[in-house]
């Protein structure tokens, strides 16, 4: 039995397209099973000894002998279970149930704890288990308990509900002891090595004129170990005298003598020979002040940006002005406020 | 020999020229500002607390002040960069801090030191739970008369409350996949790679009142089913979703899992796979302390095939084709010869 040329022909272009589907449209699911789950911790401090109170709905009308609790660091039960740091549940006490009673305590370890009865069929309504002396987490961020019901009473037999709840060590208002990220910035004319030794606040251009192009530069730096990184934006107007301004480079332009025109760029140019391309660190300048020789000025726009842990970098503005015939008299000027913030 | 150093000389000379031929003037003071970028709290509702937050001046010479000014933000795109809503104009967003934070307005810190600037939130009994968040700016300027271009210097802490209760809770995920490059730009579906992939990107919609710092895993199995990579960091950064935001979360397959070393990014390895076909599944939970636990996730499909199994998979289909045609044509040959007889 032979497919025909034909047939393969038209078979072909059409697995070819159900195997392309399969891969470029990933399936979005959400899982349910244990249905209105929830733990409350009585403090999200780490390390405390505190309580776990678990909630959840059996959605099954079976047997249930025991239900198993275990902390871990990863939600999904298919993967081995890593004790999060510092977690201890050994001496953990089980102080009040309600809905699906019964239960006591079996057998526990630092990170599990097996609930077992007489097995009994579970009904729909809303079951709570409230357990004591439980040590938190040692690190701040989340962690997982993944409660698993088995028809016998000691964690055995098939699984017959499963799902994860997350939970959380936080830091708390009152406390200081975290050693925070910290970010340095500075902006001035000259940064010759970092921020302590930055001088200079104000470009001067002179007179402006018809024919020449005015230009200056001016540095930023920037330190963090922050690990998504930062952006750094321009905020201030254009040159402005009264109600008269230099217009501002709306997108990148070279610069073009006798026009009304304010920019800059963070790049080494020669046209005019100024500036520096950044040094150091993994950030970068933004599409429209990262083209050599083409200038633009937009209030509140990033002119510079990291998506990583940045150590330091050093980063050169150029600034170029023209004025048309047209340009009224008038001493023009501006400030420019550079923003870094980091990434959250 | 010192002709050597003459150039050197005359080069760095002609470099600083070129980099900062303005006709500048320097004043010989610094505007440099240390600060920490990220504060998160939990608090409950009717709690007033105080607490502070550092501030260094980066001067060694001469002190510097500052003005505090407390700003709402938002998310500037899909990243984790900060849009600081800054106009005038700007109504205070549902999210703000601002009504509950009180912070000074002006502070100098002394050369080459560092203070710790107070702050008070008070929180109304009424408030609902959720996250607020706004940022603490601190400009710095030393000019006091408008020069030509005069510049400033200017940071912010980005302060989150936590309160707790009933919050609403909703995140959905967009899209997921694997990518060769941490480039938060990058597209993360493809069919067919020929290195074995090391990044993972996700992106996820939060439409609930929390600000969200999803927490997951990824496995990816072979055509059999089989778990050949488990991935337990999915937000190996601790990035967070803004309140209606959709944004793109960025890891990848760690080397080593020590807690410090997994955000950063020279902590990637590829991921040791053989060459076939795997599904990803990416599983986040979620849920605040005392509420309802989520499950959300997506799968991805790839194909992980080195350039020389490529050429090799091209010419067995080739050969394949090749002999089903000619198998094809000699039963046809020989229906033919058989109905001629």
């Amino acid at each position: 039995m032979f497919l025909g040329l034909s047939k393969i022909k038209r078979i072909l272009p059409l697995a070819l397209i159900a195997v392309l589907l399969l891969a470029i449209s990933p399936s979005v699911f959400a899982f349910t099973n244990l249905i209105q789950r929830s733990v409350t911790i009585g403090t999200s401090i780490a390390s405390a000894n505190t309580t776990h109170t678990f909630s959840f709905v059996f959605p099954i009308t079976e047997n249930v002998g025991s239900i198993v609790f275990e902390y871990c660091t990863d939600p999904i039960d298919s993967i081995p279970c890593d004790n999060p740091p510092g977690s201890d549940v050994s001496g953990a006490v089980l102080a009040s149930q309600a809905g699906e009673t019964g239960f006591a305590i079996v057998s526990q370890s630092t990170n599990q704890i097996v609930l077992g009865r007489t097995p009994s069929v579970v009904g729909n309504q809303a079951n709570t288990y409230e357990f004591t002396n439980v040590i938190n987490p040692s690190n701040l961020g989340p962690f997982f308990i993944r409660i698993s019901a088995y028809p016998n009473s000691d964690g055995s037999g098939p699984l017959l509900s499963f799902s994860s709840v997350a939970a959380s060590i936080n830091q708390t208002i009152n406390i200081n002891a975290e050693v925070p990220d910290i970010l340095y910035f500075c902006a001035a004319v000259i940064i010759p090595t970092n921020c302590s030794d930055a001088s200079g606040d104000f470009i001067e251009f002179g007179t402006l004129t018809t024919d020449r192009t005015k230009f200056g530069a001016s540095q930023f730096f920037v330190g963090s170990n922050a690990v998504n990184g930062y952006t750094v934006s321009t905020n201030g107007p254009t040159m402005t005298s009264g109600t008269d301004q230099i217009t501002a480079a709306s997108s990148p332009d070279i610069s073009r003598i006798g026009t009304s025109q304010f920019g800059l760029n963070l790049r080494a140019n020669s046209v005019p020979l100024i500036g520096a391309d950044n040094v150091g660190g993994t950030g970068l300048p933004t599409a429209n002040y990262s083209i050599i020789n083409k200038y633009a000025y937009q209030d509140g726009g990033v002119v510079a940006a990291s998506t990583t842990r940045s150590t330091t970098e050093l980063y050169t503005v150029s600034y170029i002005v023209n004025v048309n015939s047209a340009q009224p008299p008038g001493v023009y000027n501006t400030t420019i406020t550079y923003l870094c913030v980091a990434s959250f | 020999m010192k002709n050597l150093y003459l150039k050197l000389l005359a080069v760095f000379v002609l470099g600083f020229a070129v980099v900062f031929a303005a006709h500048s003037q320097a004043h010989a003071q610094s505007n440099g500002l240390g600060v920490a970028p990220k504060q998160s709290y939990t608090m409950q509702a009717g709690q007033t607390a105080t607490n502070s937050l550092y501030l260094s001046n980066l001067d060694k010479n001469a002190p510097l002040t500052v003005h505090i000014n407390v700003v709402d933000f938002e998310a500037a795109d899909q990243t984790g960069a900060a849009r600081l809503l800054q106009g005038s104009d700007q109504p205070q967003t549902p999210w703000s801090l601002k009504p509950y934070l009180t912070v000074p307005d002006v502070v100098t810190v002394p050369a080459g030191a560092s203070i710790q600037v107070p702050f008070t939130i008070k929180l109304p009994d009424n408030i609902g739970a959720g996250t607020y968040y706004s940022a603490v700016e601190y400009t710095a300027t030393r000019g006091t008369n408008p020069q030509d271009v005069t510049i400033a210097a200017s940071t912010a802490t980005l302060l989150f409350i936590n309160v707790p209760g009933n919050v609403s809770e909703l995140m959905t995920v967009q899209d997921f996949g694997f990518t060769k490059n941490n480039n938060p730009a990058s597209h993360y579906k493809y069919l067919f790679t020929s290195n074995k992939p090391e990044y993972f990107g996700y992106r996820i919609k939060n439409s609930g009142n929390v600000a969200e710092q999803p927490a997951g895993s990824i496995v990816i199995k072979n055509i059999f089913g089989k778990t050949v990579v488990h991935i337990n960091t999915a937000n190996p950064k601790g990035q967070i979703v803004l309140i209606g935001q959709t944004r793109k979360f960025t890891g990848c397959n760690p080397a080593s899992t020590a807690p410090e070393k997994l955000p950063l990014d020279s902590n990637c390895t590829p991921v040791n796979i053989s060459p076939g076909f795997y599904t990803a599944t990416l599983t986040i939970v979620y849920g605040q302390n005392g509420q309802p636990s989520r499950d959300i996730g997506a799968t991805a499909h790839f194909w992980y095939l080195p350039l020389g199994w490529l050429i090799a998979l091209i010419i067995i289909i080739v050969l394949i084709i090749v002999g089903i045609y000619w198998l094809y044509r000699k039963m046809s040959r020989h229906r033919h010869h058989r109905r001629h007889r």
